[in-house]
């Protein structure tokens, strides 16, 4: 609505109008008059969208127990997840250093219940996944985790995610939690827009499945404390494996993956059963060292890891070489969505923004989200920018990941890091990660 | 907590102990789905359509199907809704511990649900018996009549409390007496 269209906006127009021009404004005439005709509010546009119900607030199944133990609770897509679990007197930073200290030594409980969960069921479930991720998923044996990534027509990382048969005709794929809704959207889309002869089915289970992940090196003492009929020994139950079974006599799935870089298993239940067997474990983990994990501590940990996170560390323009899985979806043959666009010039440059490792030269200062890096002798205003940053678990360094002009060409390089126009300090380009690098850790 | 109170203006309750199932089929527009009995009746043919009973069979998409029964499912039963869904080519997948409902009730229903919701809720449109999947409150829901001055609310378990409180805060002209 232009405001000399309305009604209510014209009238006052052309009584302007005839006082600007000395005339009577019944000599003007008038257009043709629209909506509205009477004043309208704001507040009725708005309708009841406004305060607590702006948005939806959605709670976690163990949102109570959260927020009954100290839990900082933060909206992330909606969810309201505990970032921190605070002590009396102890700051957020205290926590998450303490949290991420107890996963490095002991073990961690974190509720990632909000992961994104799609089951595909039907006899083309597997070719139809296929054209998604730009991974190789026809070698993907039941019980077997594969990480992916997956694209936009244009070649930009939409997601990323694992993809598991749980049979040759039923596969199971998690999704990052902000993008559950959208990945589940997209797989519809192409299914029934573009490849309708595929005989599959997309069921979203986010909301049927809890995920609570126990992480660090005393994860197998603590969950073979409780009754289960699965084999947790790294020998039959490895990293990148999920096992189905039955868990304090629930149904579980139980993946061995890891975003922490520690022994993990991601045990998933139904959402109704999340309550018992979090108190489970935390009854037979307190004394193990067992603490509730907030989503800063394992972000944290994963930054440590140099493992990606989409939104953070990706945009809207960045394609799979520039997050270093460049070879992987060269080496796919069969096509995916977006595999096209990654052979566009644009897409090619040696100079695009990559995704590095970066320590301070001088480590009393720390790095900021958001800052500037210019590269030595740069001619640019900019030369790429801090995604992820905080300090190391058991160093306490800082470190950072950053996306940077032509990135992998630098490792090793100085960079000067600008903070709102200001030098703040020089860093180092390196490698990532910065923990573990073999993983012997999460594959123990 | 207000106790339940008949014959007002509108009433909401959360409905426990429901078990829900997904239905759909590989391929599309298949008629050998809605061969599928259970408890011995068919899926309905229509999308919007409700076969009322034990389970209430909610034909939700193009070859799509929600089951809602009123309580826990018998493993046998279970089996056995497997086992005829794999022979007509169904995927089915139980949604029971991510699932919530509510029932409202009373004569201001149709106008509250109308406040959150771009469906026409005149009785002679949405009738008993019929069902939409739809927006309500910017959350996606199932809204299942049930009766002139009757709806069940589905949805995930994450935005039952918002939604709760949405429409009571949408009903407080109605005097809400909520359970």
């Amino acid at each position: 609505m232009a405001p000399d269209q309305g009604k209510t906006s014209a009238a006052a127009s052309l009584d302007v109008i005839a006082k600007l021009r000395s005339v009577p404004s019944s000599e003007l005439g008038h257009t043709t008059l629209r909506p509205p005709f009477i004043p309208v509010t704001l507040g009725a546009m708005a309708g009841r969208d406004i305060g607590d119900f702006f948005a939806p607030h959605r709670r976690m199944p163990l949102h109570d127990w959260h927020a009954s133990h100290g839990a900082l609770l933060q909206d992330f897509g909606g969810w309201q997840r505990p970032v921190a679990y605070l002590n009396p007197h102890e700051t957020r930073e205290q926590a998450i250093r303490r949290e991420a200290l107890a996963v490095r030594m002991a073990a961690g409980l974190f509720d990632g219940s909000p992961l994104g969960k799609i089951e595909i069921h039907g006899p083309d479930a597997l070719e139809f996944l296929d054209r998604f991720y730009i991974n190789n998923l026809q070698t993907l044996q039941p019980g077997r985790v594969r990480y992916g990534l997956m694209l936009r027509e244009t070649g930009v990382i939409f997601d990323d995610g694992t993809v598991t048969p749980l049979a040759p005709d039923r596969l199971l794929i998690t999704t990052t939690s902000g993008n559950a809704g959208r990945v589940s959207a997209w797989l519809e889309e192409w299914h029934q827009c573009e490849w309708p002869e595929l005989r599959v089915a997309n069921f979203s289970v986010t909301e049927q499945w809890a995920t609570l992940s126990l992480a660090g090196p005393k994860a197998r003492t603590i969950l073979s404390k409780l009754d289960t009929d699965i084999d947790l020994s790294a020998a039959a139950f490895p990293h990148m494996t999920l096992r189905e079974g039955r868990l304090l006599g629930f149904p579980a799935r139980i993946y061995r993956v890891s975003f922490t870089g520690e022994l993990t298993y991601e045990i998933n239940v139904p959402a109704g059963a999340a309550q018992s067997l979090w108190q489970a474990l935390m009854e037979v983990g307190s004394p193990e060292g067992l603490q509730p994990l907030g989503l800063d501590a394992l972000l944290l940990m994963r930054l440590e890891k140099g493992f990606l996170h989409v939104g953070s560390d990706t945009d809207g323009t960045t394609v799979p070489d520039d997050v270093g899985w460049g070879k992987a979806a060269r080496n796919k043959t069969r096509d995916y969505v977006g595999k096209r666009s990654l052979y566009l010039p644009e897409n090619l440059k040696p100079d695009r923004l990559q995704l590095v490792g970066l320590k301070l030269i001088d480590p009393k200062t720390g790095f900021m989200v958001g800052s500037h890096l210019r590269l030595a002798n740069g001619n640019n205003p900019t030369d790429g920018w801090i995604t992820s940053a905080g300090h190391a678990v058991l160093t306490s360094e800082p470190i950072a990941l950053a996306m940077l002009r032509g990135g992998r060409q630098h490792i090793g390089a100085e960079v000067t890091v600008y903070d709102a126009g200001a030098q703040v300090a020089r860093a180092r380009v390196v490698n990532p990660p910065f923990f573990d690098p073999a993983g012997d850790r999460m594959n123990a | 907590m207000l106790e339940s109170v008949q014959h007002t203006p509108f009433d909401i309750s959360v409905l426990k102990r429901q078990t829900a199932m997904r239905l759909k089929s590989w391929t599309s527009n298949s008629p050998q789905a809605r061969r599928l009995l259970i408890n011995g009746r068919r899926l309905p043919a229509v999308v919007g359509q409700t076969f009322p009973g034990e389970p209430r069979a909610l034909c939700v998409g193009p070859d799509e199907w929600l089951l809602v029964f009123d309580a826990s499912l018998g493993l046998d039963q279970r089996r056995d809704i497997d086992h005829q869904a794999a022979e007509q080519q169904l995927a089915v997948v139980e949604l029971s511990g991510g699932f919530a409902a509510l029932k409202l009730q009373g004569s201001a229903c149709r106008d509250v649900l109308a406040k959150g919701c771009g469906l026409d809720f005149h009785p002679h449109t949405f009738r008993t018996d019929t069902c939409a999947r739809t927006l309500l409150a910017q959350v996606f829901v199932t809204l299942d009549c049930r009766g002139p001055q009757e709806f069940d609310v589905y949805m995930g378990r994450s935005f039952l409390w918002h939604l709760h409180s949405w429409l009571v805060d949408a009903s407080l002209e109605y005097h809400t007496m909520t359970e």
